[in-house]
């Protein structure tokens, strides 16, 4: 007799397959020390550096945050502008050197000088003004779509917005039924001073931080770096030619080259057109 | 009788992650990707689209460098939305400003070359010099301040006023800080705290001194290299020659 226990079913194979799973997943060997992941290559740049930032911080670091302007910084309320100043303290040392520049340049007339630096002067108050403006317009919103969400995401908690806008209406409530506040503007809790005020999560209160300090870069710094000297570029150019016209040896212009060269190739026309392909331009001038 | 085992059976068709009958397993095989180290990287079949773990991972973990470099290396952040805003943008729209009688054609060129100066100079000192200033900083914040700023979270003002808490208890297992370090924090009056400042911020007020450098003492020296770039710069880009180098970036009169 001949008896064949066919132990291939479903059942079986599930157990195996799954059994073969958990081992690899749970491998019966693992190395003594662990695995080291980061090379070893670098190391001798690592500890350099780490025994240069050591020096800094003794040397430097301590001394700054044991200042008087530490104390006097201590005492200040608009704390949470701070950025915000920082970077306008920047743009105040920048503009303040151009203006510097203008007033010892010596092929300039005084009257000159005086006209360029209060057009440096003005520009700058104008892109701060519309800086700090632009920051106070977006924070609301910023707050709401960007620091909210975040918080929300970070603490995986579905009533959390809930009870925040519940807060808010709780603080709007109090703040109208204050005889005083009647003409004044009410301004809602931002999520950060509700998270410090009930969450305490020093984790999620530093993200906050630092999602505030985000917004103020990019606002800052797009006005500062981008908006400012791309909108001031053609009044520049108008004091420009007014101001450095009178010289001939500057007068680069395509135009002024017009008439001097009365039989043109396709090429050079081109050039002309689109005066952005100069270098090819000064090619063709060579061969020529 | 001659009873013989099936060993060699044939097993179900195995996926990259367990056999077909393992469904639970298959709907969760970009978990196991979790730890790189269990799973073999090419049966790797997680999709990159949507919420899979992946791609999650990786976004969270940009946002979350992002603020990290936003709470610890501000200044590098912003000389890296600066960098952006200067090598594209800000060049392009000034070739684009109205122009038609292509008067002020190397005035826009310099206009152009000056921003895209600024952009590089600002971010190589800052990688460069405000890099190491950052490290050296977060090794206080997150070594002596942190114990310390823990320590005065605790005190409220009555323990404050009755003046028993001295500066040693205070600085007790701090490295690099001293006793002045202290004093932004409240009032002492021989060694004894007596009054709580409520004001402090303190990440604010760390934040001001470290942006410090770089704004007041090499803002200058970044100036001066921004206009020594400016030919180099304009040959590259527009294949100008000899000119006169500085004095439109000096009429410019914006910023940096």
């Amino acid at each position: 007799m001949n008896v064949t226990l066919n132990t291939v079913n479903l059942n079986n194979s599930y157990k195996y397959t799954k059994n073969q799973n958990k081992r690899q997943a749970t491998p019966s060997f693992t190395s003594v020390a662990e695995l080291p992941t980061k090379s070893g290559f670098l190391k001798p740049f690592d500890v350099a550096m780490d025994k240069f930032t050591d020096f800094i911080a003794k040397q430097y670091t301590k001394r700054v945050y044991e200042s008087p302007v530490a104390k006097w910084l201590s005492r200040r309320e608009d704390a949470s502008q701070i950025v915000n100043h920082m970077q306008m303290l920047g743009s105040v040392v920048v503009s303040g050197m151009y203006m510097t520049q203008t007033l010892r340049n010596k092929n300039l007339e005084d009257e000159t000088k005086k006209k360029l630096s209060i057009n440096q002067a003005f520009t700058w108050l104008a892109a701060t003004a519309g800086a700090y403006w632009l920051d106070d317009y977006l924070a609301q919103s910023w707050d709401n779509n960007v620091s909210l969400k975040y918080a929300n995401k970070f603490l995986k908690d579905n009533n959390f917005i809930q009870n925040f806008k519940d807060y808010n209406t709780q603080l709007e409530n109090e703040f109208k039924a204050d005889i005083k506040n009647a003409d004044k503007k009410f301004k809602p809790a931002t999520t950060l001073k509700y998270v410090e005020k009930f969450i305490k999560n020093s984790a999620l209160e530093s993200d906050l931080k630092g999602l505030d300090v985000l917004k103020s870069l990019v606002i800052f710094g797009t006005i500062y770096r981008f908006i400012s000297p791309v909108a001031v570029t053609p009044i520049a150019n108008w004091v420009g030619d007014k101001f450095f016209a009178k010289k001939p040896e500057k007068d680069v212009s395509f135009e002024a080259k017009q008439p001097e060269q009365p039989q043109k190739t396709e090429t050079e026309n081109v050039v002309l057109e689109r005066p952005n392909m100069a270098k090819f331009a000064g090619k063709f001038k060579k061969s020529a | 009788m001659k009873v013989e085992f099936n060993f060699n059976y044939p097993l179900p068709y195995k996926s990259k992650h367990g056999s077909v009958y393992d469904l639970h397993k298959r709907n969760m095989c970009a978990d196991l990707c979790d730890d790189s180290r269990k799973v073999n990287s090419e049966h790797y079949s997680g999709s990159f689209t949507g919420k899979e773990k992946a791609a999650a991972k990786f976004s969270d973990r940009l946002l979350k460098n992002l603020i990290d470099g936003c709470n610890n290396h501000t200044v590098i952040i912003q000389n890296l939305w600066a960098l952006g805003l200067a090598i594209l943008p800000r060049p392009i729209a000034i070739m684009l400003l109205p122009d038609p009688k292509r008067k002020n054609n190397k005035d826009k060129m310099a206009a152009a070359c000056h921003g895209i100066a600024s952009g590089l100079v600002g971010f190589g000192f800052a990688s460069a010099i405000m890099y190491p200033l950052g490290v050296a900083s977060k090794k206080i914040k997150d070594g002596d301040a942190k114990i310390i700023q823990e320590r005065f979270a605790k005190i409220t003002n009555e323990m404050a006023q009755a003046g028993t808490i001295t500066k040693e208890e205070l600085l007790k297992d701090t490295k690099i800080v001293g006793e002045k370090f202290l004093e932004p924090f409240g009032e002492f009056r021989d060694g004894k705290l007596v009054k709580l400042n409520k004001a402090l911020n303190f990440d604010r007020m760390s934040k001001a001194l470290d942006m410090a450098p770089d704004t007041f003492v090499f803002g200058i020296a970044k100036a001066m290299l921004t206009i020594a770039l400016i030919p180099p710069i304009m040959k590259y880009l527009f294949g100008e020659g000899k000119q006169q180098k500085t004095e439109p970036a000096k009429v410019e009169g914006g910023q940096k």
